[in-house]
């Protein structure tokens, strides 16, 4: 059903998708992303199958629970239709992402980023795996380990002082 | 009742489990998960060049030097019904600044009927395939940008607007 789908939507855009994009159309689309393209246009038989790799990493902001190239719906559409156009003109997969990022913000990516606070969203599940054994191994060693017993008996006479000011002291008693 | 001193090893690492669920939890359900950044506020406004309903071109290099105001509606849309004469009356309260009403989603005929009957103060853009809808970063209606003097978004209100957002925007008249 979703080929099916991806298939009736591509044909309909076919037309736009075989037309070479015009010297004043290129400036045009540079201005709004920004940035010239940093990659080589793609062969005409790859561009769909590069749109429809990139849009299934981007969210549809409409119904948000759907990639781009899942959603049906008109804003999913034309945000794919611009993916193809900057795929045409040499745009990479990272360049169209920022576009979509400077739009929408990092929201807009299915899979977060592991930068900012996204990273604890990757990291607390690693550190989760590795820090509740190290937690439950402390309890149960903790709890087999005999408390130690208080030194019951206080130091005596016979004990050397340690204090070199009370040795002297001695010693001069001692002598005297 | 057991005293004695704590385990600090175990109070440490349950610590180190804990804290961090806690600031993720509390961080996590702070935010609307149907809200999405206005990432492009403070950018450039992205450049366009558009046919507005009777026929004009249309293109915001037309306003360089002057505030735009650029309102994203549809006929099936409740709230931009409800936004539509304050927008209206707009234009006459703020003379200086520039109002652009932009077809979103919906047929030009359907527009067309909806602000002959409604009225209309200000060119309506089509735009064709929602390619300028795509490049704002809008993400329903009504969604209104307002774009400085120099170019750059200033503000991106979503849903009907007030007079008090107006005139908070855009100063008063």
């Amino acid at each position: 059903m979703k080929t099916f789908l991806l298939m009736l939507m591509l044909s309909t855009t076919a037309s736009a998708q075989d037309a070479p994009p015009t010297r004043a159309a290129f400036e045009d689309l540079v201005g709004i992303v920004g940035v010239e393209p940093a990659g080589t246009p793609p062969a005409d038989d790859v561009v769909e199958a590069i749109t429809v790799d990139i849009a299934e990493e981007l969210r549809c902001p409409v119904c948000q629970g759907l990639s781009v190239a899942d959603s049906q719906t008109e804003t999913a559409v034309s945000m794919f239709d611009r993916i193809r156009e900057l795929v045409r003109l040499g745009y990479t997969e990272q360049q169209i992402d920022e576009f979509f990022i400077g739009r929408y913000g990092e929201w807009v990516l299915l899979a977060p980023r592991a930068t900012g606070f996204a990273t604890l969203l990757w990291a607390l599940p690693v550190f989760m795996i590795l820090a509740i054994p190290l937690v439950l191994l402390g309890v149960s060693s903790a709890r087999r380990q005999p408390e130690k017993p208080k030194d019951p008996t206080p130091p005596g006479p016979d004990d050397t002082p340690v204090d070199p000011y009370l040795q002297r002291v001695l010693a001069d008693l001692e002598d005297s | 009742m057991a005293t004695g001193r704590p385990n600090y090893k175990l109070l440490v690492g349950g610590l180190l489990l804990v804290v961090p669920f806690v600031i993720l939890l509390a961080v996590s359900f702070g935010r609307d998960p149907r809200a999405t950044p206005d990432a492009l506020n403070g950018q450039p406004a992205p450049a366009f060049d558009l046919i507005d309903m009777d026929g004009n071109p249309v293109s915001l290099a037309d306003f360089q030097g002057k505030p735009v105001v650029m309102n994203f509606w549809s006929t099936w849309c409740g709230p931009c019904k409800i936004e539509h004469p304050l927008l209206l009356e707009a234009p006459s309260h703020f003379p200086n600044v520039v109002f652009l009403g932009v077809v979103y989603q919906d047929d030009a005929a359907k527009a067309r009927v909806y602000l002959d009957r409604a009225g209309s103060a200000y060119p309506h853009l089509v735009d064709p395939a929602g390619r300028l809808a795509v490049d704002y970063g809008v993400t329903g209606v009504p969604e209104t940008y307002f774009i400085d003097a120099e170019g750059n978004i200033a503000y991106k209100h979503k849903g009907a607007l007030s007079p008090g957002v107006l005139y908070e925007h855009l100063g008063q008249p």
